[in-house]
């Protein structure tokens, strides 16, 4: 989950930082902001329960979601929102990738943002 | 001398024929109320004097050829400290894991007397370790209360019938035998009659088992 290893720019959309099943569902978090995993599955009911369940775990680990437990109902539940929208999560991989290069090539890297950025002006 | 012979005068030179022949018919013993009644605990007290047995032949033999005995029985010791290492790890992991049960958990408590606690995870787990039943949120979030009842029934039984899994694995290991804790459908059947059949089928289904329809199909049966 986006580890710079694992950074696929040759994929499309969200895929490139994420694997299909987290960007499906981290989608899906953006545009309803608030759900609960049993409706997370729903949207999701081609993936197996363990499939779906593995992902969100993931998700939460890595900061990208959070859960709050939910004990109103007869059921305990999670409830599950994203940590940033997608701009926010955007800047948060362009960091990681900017400090990376940055550990590799050093100014160079700076210089290069820097007329990248003269240059979309 | 070598082979047969040697290992023979050995044992007769270590004066522990007497020992070794009364272990072998304790061991022999334990293994027929094994074989009939099918119970672990003579399994498990077989498989021990068995490793009895196996530790005062090595000890017994005085040749240069067991040299590489004393180095294989050091690795095996490494390893047991090592896997010793990685449990306490992992007991570390399951601790920090734990969240707050929620107030319907403390009748089915009540209920079997055993100690749940629950872990915070999607995931799907039901299991048992050091007379303590583990549920996760992402079971729990999937049942009714009978079903989750069914579920801890199931688990009830591991917690009093089923071996220790690690000690049963080095059991096997010791005394070269093998390992049997394949209990499923006996924990399945005991859920059955505390939870009802229906509930247990459901909750199996509901948490998308692998097996479920073989199970549910045997205990149907």
């Amino acid at each position: 989950m986006v580890k710079i290893e694992r950074i696929s720019l040759d994929k499309e959309g969200l895929t490139k930082f994420f694997s299909p099943n987290e960007a499906r569902i981290l989608e899906l978090l953006w545009e309803k902001k608030k759900m609960t995993s049993p409706e997370i599955r729903q949207q999701c009911n081609d993936l197996s329960l363990a499939c779906v369940a593995g992902t969100l775990d993931r998700l939460a680990k890595s900061g990208f979601v959070s859960r709050t437990i939910d004990e109103t109902g007869p059921r305990v539940r999670y409830i599950y929102s994203p940590v940033g929208n997608r701009q926010k999560v955007g800047t948060k991989i362009c960091e990681k990738i900017i400090d990376c290069l940055v550990d590799t090539f050093g100014t160079s890297t700076v210089d290069s943002i820097g007329k990248n950025r003269k240059r979309g002006n | 001398m070598i082979g047969v012979e040697c290992f023979l005068s050995c044992i007769v030179e270590s004066g522990l024929v007497y020992p070794l022949m009364g272990l072998i018919t304790i061991t022999a013993i334990l293994l027929f109320m094994y074989i009939f009644k099918r119970n672990y605990e003579s399994l498990l007290a077989s498989q021990s004097t068995l490793t009895v047995i196996i530790s005062v032949n090595l000890f017994s033999m005085n040749c240069d050829m067991f040299t590489w005995v004393w180095i294989y029985l050091g690795i095996i010791l490494i390893g047991t400290l090592l896997m010793g290492l990685v449990k306490h790890y992992l007991e570390l992991q399951l601790d920090r894991n734990i969240i707050r049960s929620p107030p319907y958990l403390s009748e089915i408590k009540k209920k079997f007397k055993v100690d749940i606690s629950v872990l915070d995870t999607q995931k799907i787990k039901a299991f048992t370790y050091k007379n303590r039943i583990y549920l996760s949120v992402g079971l729990l979030e999937r049942l009714e209360k009978d079903e989750i009842m069914a579920v801890v029934a199931h688990e009830v039984y591991h917690l009093n019938h089923s071996p220790n899994k690690l000690l049963s694995s080095l059991l096997a290991l010791t005394s070269l035998t093998f390992r049997r804790f394949n209990d499923e459908h006996y924990a399945d059947q005991y859920a059955v009659k505390t939870a009802g059949i229906h509930n247990l089928i459901n909750a199996l289904k509901k948490l998308e088992i692998r097996d479920y329809k073989k199970r549910a199909m045997k205990l149907s049966a």
